[in-house]
Protein backbone atom coordinates (compact mmCIF):
# COMPACT_ATOMS: atom_id res chain seq x y z
CA UNK A 1 0.00 0.00 0.00
CA UNK A 2 2.30 2.44 -0.81
CA UNK A 3 -0.29 4.93 -0.77
CA UNK A 4 -0.82 5.08 2.73
CA UNK A 5 3.09 5.46 2.98
CA UNK A 6 4.10 8.56 5.39
CA UNK A 7 5.87 11.11 3.78
CA UNK A 8 6.51 14.49 5.42
CA UNK A 9 6.75 18.33 4.37
CA UNK A 10 8.08 20.70 6.58
CA UNK A 11 8.24 18.22 9.42
CA UNK A 12 4.05 17.51 8.97
CA UNK A 13 3.78 14.30 7.94
CA UNK A 14 1.31 13.22 5.29
CA UNK A 15 -0.13 10.38 2.89
CA UNK A 16 -1.07 10.52 -0.64
CA UNK A 17 -4.85 10.44 0.40
CA UNK A 18 -4.17 14.40 2.07
CA UNK A 19 -3.22 15.52 -0.88
CA UNK A 20 -5.10 18.53 -2.42
CA UNK A 21 -4.91 18.24 -6.70
CA UNK A 22 -5.40 21.42 -8.03
CA UNK A 23 -5.35 20.46 -11.69
CA UNK A 24 -4.41 23.59 -13.19
CA UNK A 25 -2.38 25.18 -10.49
CA UNK A 26 -3.13 28.44 -9.73
CA UNK A 27 -2.82 31.75 -11.78
CA UNK A 28 1.32 32.54 -11.63
CA UNK A 29 2.14 28.98 -10.58
CA UNK A 30 0.17 26.96 -13.35
CA UNK A 31 3.14 24.15 -12.54
CA UNK A 32 2.49 22.84 -9.18
CA UNK A 33 -0.80 20.76 -8.95
CA UNK A 34 -0.43 18.75 -5.24
CA UNK A 35 -0.64 20.67 -1.97
CA UNK A 36 -1.27 19.99 1.36
CA UNK A 37 -3.48 22.06 3.39
CA UNK A 38 -2.36 22.15 6.93
CA UNK A 39 -3.94 23.51 10.33
CA UNK A 40 -1.13 24.83 12.77
CA UNK A 41 -3.12 25.04 15.76
CA UNK A 42 -0.85 28.28 16.70
CA UNK A 43 -2.27 30.12 13.38
CA UNK A 44 -5.90 29.58 14.24
CA UNK A 45 -7.95 30.55 12.04
CA UNK A 46 -5.43 30.88 9.41
CA UNK A 47 -4.02 27.59 7.39
CA UNK A 48 -1.52 26.90 5.16
CA UNK A 49 -1.87 25.78 1.59
CA UNK A 50 1.89 23.90 0.81
CA UNK A 51 2.92 23.46 -2.19
CA UNK A 52 4.30 19.33 -2.43
CA UNK A 53 6.32 19.72 -6.09
CA UNK A 54 7.96 22.91 -4.77
CA UNK A 55 8.39 23.32 -0.66
CA UNK A 56 9.66 27.18 -1.06
CA UNK A 57 5.87 27.77 -2.03
CA UNK A 58 3.02 28.25 0.64
CA UNK A 59 -0.29 30.37 1.04
CA UNK A 60 -1.52 31.35 3.64
CA UNK A 61 -5.48 31.34 3.74
CA UNK A 62 -8.41 31.86 6.14
CA UNK A 63 -12.14 31.68 5.80
CA UNK A 64 -13.68 34.77 4.29
CA UNK A 65 -17.28 34.42 6.17
CA UNK A 66 -15.12 34.89 9.31
CA UNK A 67 -15.01 38.58 8.91
CA UNK A 68 -17.13 39.11 5.86
CA UNK A 69 -20.34 36.95 6.76
CA UNK A 70 -22.44 38.31 3.87
CA UNK A 71 -19.29 37.25 1.01
CA UNK A 72 -21.43 35.68 -1.44
CA UNK A 73 -19.13 34.92 -4.52
CA UNK A 74 -20.66 34.23 -7.74
CA UNK A 75 -18.88 31.67 -9.35
CA UNK A 76 -19.18 30.49 -12.62
CA UNK A 77 -20.85 26.93 -13.13
CA UNK A 78 -18.06 25.43 -15.12
CA UNK A 79 -15.72 26.76 -12.39
CA UNK A 80 -17.33 24.26 -9.61
CA UNK A 81 -17.70 21.81 -12.30
CA UNK A 82 -14.26 21.56 -12.30
CA UNK A 83 -13.66 20.48 -8.92
CA UNK A 84 -16.64 18.17 -9.32
CA UNK A 85 -18.86 19.35 -6.54
CA UNK A 86 -22.19 17.84 -6.21
CA UNK A 87 -22.63 18.47 -2.41
CA UNK A 88 -22.49 22.13 -0.94
CA UNK A 89 -21.11 20.15 2.26
CA UNK A 90 -17.84 19.37 0.42
CA UNK A 91 -17.01 22.59 -0.60
CA UNK A 92 -14.65 24.72 1.59
CA UNK A 93 -13.85 28.23 0.65
CA UNK A 94 -10.84 30.18 1.46
CA UNK A 95 -9.28 33.34 0.66
CA UNK A 96 -5.49 33.99 0.21
CA UNK A 97 -3.70 36.42 2.77
CA UNK A 98 -0.91 38.99 1.60
CA UNK A 99 0.75 39.29 4.46
CA UNK A 100 2.22 43.00 5.67
CA UNK A 101 4.65 43.53 8.38
CA UNK A 102 1.82 45.84 10.21
CA UNK A 103 -0.40 43.05 10.13
CA UNK A 104 -3.35 45.44 10.22
CA UNK A 105 -2.51 46.24 7.05
CA UNK A 106 -2.53 42.28 5.75
CA UNK A 107 -4.79 42.30 3.09
CA UNK A 108 -7.46 39.10 1.54
CA UNK A 109 -7.68 38.66 -2.09
CA UNK A 110 -11.71 38.35 -2.24
CA UNK A 111 -11.56 38.44 -6.24
CA UNK A 112 -9.40 35.33 -6.28
CA UNK A 113 -11.04 32.65 -3.68
CA UNK A 114 -9.55 28.84 -3.01
CA UNK A 115 -12.43 26.44 -3.28
CA UNK A 116 -11.57 22.67 -2.07
CA UNK A 117 -14.13 19.82 -2.60
CA UNK A 118 -12.75 18.26 1.00
CA UNK A 119 -14.44 14.80 -0.18
CA UNK A 120 -12.40 14.09 -3.02
CA UNK A 121 -9.42 16.72 -2.45
CA UNK A 122 -9.96 19.05 -5.75
CA UNK A 123 -8.93 22.45 -5.40
CA UNK A 124 -8.80 25.64 -7.56
CA UNK A 125 -8.66 29.38 -7.35
CA UNK A 126 -11.73 30.83 -8.65
CA UNK A 127 -11.82 34.22 -10.59
CA UNK A 128 -14.53 36.06 -9.89
CA UNK A 129 -15.27 39.03 -12.38
CA UNK A 130 -17.23 40.87 -9.44
CA UNK A 131 -16.51 44.64 -9.05
CA UNK A 132 -18.25 44.29 -5.14
CA UNK A 133 -14.77 42.17 -4.36
CA UNK A 134 -10.81 43.40 -4.58
CA UNK A 135 -7.70 41.82 -4.71
CA UNK A 136 -6.33 43.27 -1.43
CA UNK A 137 -9.39 43.95 0.65
CA UNK A 138 -8.00 44.58 4.52
CA UNK A 139 -9.65 42.06 7.15
CA UNK A 140 -10.01 44.72 9.67
CA UNK A 141 -11.23 48.16 10.33
CA UNK A 142 -8.58 50.74 10.76
CA UNK A 143 -10.20 52.06 13.65
CA UNK A 144 -10.97 48.67 15.57
CA UNK A 145 -9.83 48.45 18.91
CA UNK A 146 -6.22 46.56 19.75
CA UNK B 1 0.62 35.93 -32.79
CA UNK B 2 -2.01 34.76 -35.41
CA UNK B 3 -4.06 38.11 -36.93
CA UNK B 4 -7.03 38.17 -38.64
CA UNK B 5 -9.34 40.75 -39.71
CA UNK B 6 -12.79 40.65 -38.93
CA UNK B 7 -16.20 42.41 -39.83
CA UNK B 8 -19.15 43.15 -37.36
CA UNK B 9 -21.55 39.80 -37.52
CA UNK B 10 -18.24 37.70 -38.66
CA UNK B 11 -17.10 35.21 -36.57
CA UNK B 12 -14.04 32.49 -36.28
CA UNK B 13 -13.40 29.66 -34.83
CA UNK B 14 -10.77 28.36 -32.22
CA UNK B 15 -10.87 24.87 -32.39
CA UNK B 16 -14.11 22.65 -33.14
CA UNK B 17 -16.55 24.17 -30.37
CA UNK B 18 -15.50 27.72 -29.48
CA UNK B 19 -16.67 30.08 -31.68
CA UNK B 20 -16.15 34.09 -31.61
CA UNK B 21 -18.34 36.51 -33.23
CA UNK B 22 -17.68 40.24 -33.55
CA UNK B 23 -21.07 41.19 -32.75
CA UNK B 24 -21.03 45.51 -32.34
CA UNK B 25 -17.74 47.97 -33.22
CA UNK B 26 -18.72 51.38 -31.51
CA UNK B 27 -15.41 53.60 -31.71
CA UNK B 28 -12.65 52.15 -29.48
CA UNK B 29 -15.17 49.62 -28.12
CA UNK B 30 -15.44 46.25 -29.72
CA UNK B 31 -18.31 43.84 -28.51
CA UNK B 32 -17.16 40.29 -28.73
CA UNK B 33 -19.70 37.26 -28.50
CA UNK B 34 -18.24 33.53 -27.53
CA UNK B 35 -19.90 30.64 -27.66
CA UNK B 36 -17.57 27.85 -25.97
CA UNK B 37 -18.61 24.76 -24.25
CA UNK B 38 -19.66 25.13 -20.56
CA UNK B 39 -16.24 23.35 -19.50
CA UNK B 40 -14.22 26.15 -20.67
CA UNK B 41 -14.29 29.37 -18.03
CA UNK B 42 -13.54 32.62 -19.74
CA UNK B 43 -12.45 35.71 -18.12
CA UNK B 44 -10.97 39.09 -18.91
CA UNK B 45 -7.06 39.04 -19.57
CA UNK B 46 -6.66 41.80 -16.58
CA UNK B 47 -8.91 40.45 -14.12
CA UNK B 48 -7.01 36.81 -14.33
CA UNK B 49 -3.47 39.52 -14.60
CA UNK B 50 -4.02 40.97 -11.10
CA UNK B 51 -5.09 37.56 -9.64
CA UNK B 52 -1.78 36.08 -10.82
CA UNK B 53 0.23 39.06 -9.72
CA UNK B 54 -1.40 38.93 -6.23
CA UNK B 55 -0.99 35.13 -5.64
CA UNK B 56 3.28 35.97 -6.67
CA UNK B 57 2.77 38.99 -4.40
CA UNK B 58 1.47 36.68 -1.35
CA UNK B 59 3.62 34.06 -1.57
CA UNK B 60 6.60 36.53 -1.11
CA UNK B 61 5.48 37.80 1.91
CA UNK B 62 4.52 34.53 3.09
CA UNK B 63 8.13 34.72 5.45
CA UNK B 64 6.58 38.11 7.32
CA UNK B 65 6.01 36.81 10.84
CA UNK B 66 2.18 35.82 11.39
CA UNK B 67 1.99 35.82 15.40
CA UNK B 68 0.72 39.85 15.19
CA UNK B 69 -1.73 38.54 12.68
CA UNK B 70 -3.23 36.06 15.12
CA UNK B 71 -2.95 37.78 17.84
CA UNK B 72 -4.81 40.86 16.42
CA UNK B 73 -7.13 37.89 14.72
CA UNK B 74 -8.06 36.08 17.52
CA UNK B 75 -9.08 32.46 17.21
CA UNK B 76 -12.80 33.26 16.12
CA UNK B 77 -12.03 36.23 13.65
CA UNK B 78 -11.28 39.92 13.87
CA UNK B 79 -12.01 42.53 16.40
CA UNK B 80 -15.24 44.98 15.23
Amino acid sequence: MSELQKKTLHGIEYTDQDIVRFENGVPGFEGLKNFLLTMNPEHEPFVWLYSIDNPQIRFLMVNPLLFRPDYAPQMQKEQLNEIRIERKEDLFLFVIVTLNPNPRLSTVNMAGPIIINMALKLGKQAILDDARYSIRERMMGEDSAC
Amino acid sequence: MLVLTRKPGESLRIGDDVRITVVEIDGSNIKIGIDAPRSVAIYREEVYQKIKEENQAAVAKTEVDINSLTQLFGKKGPPR
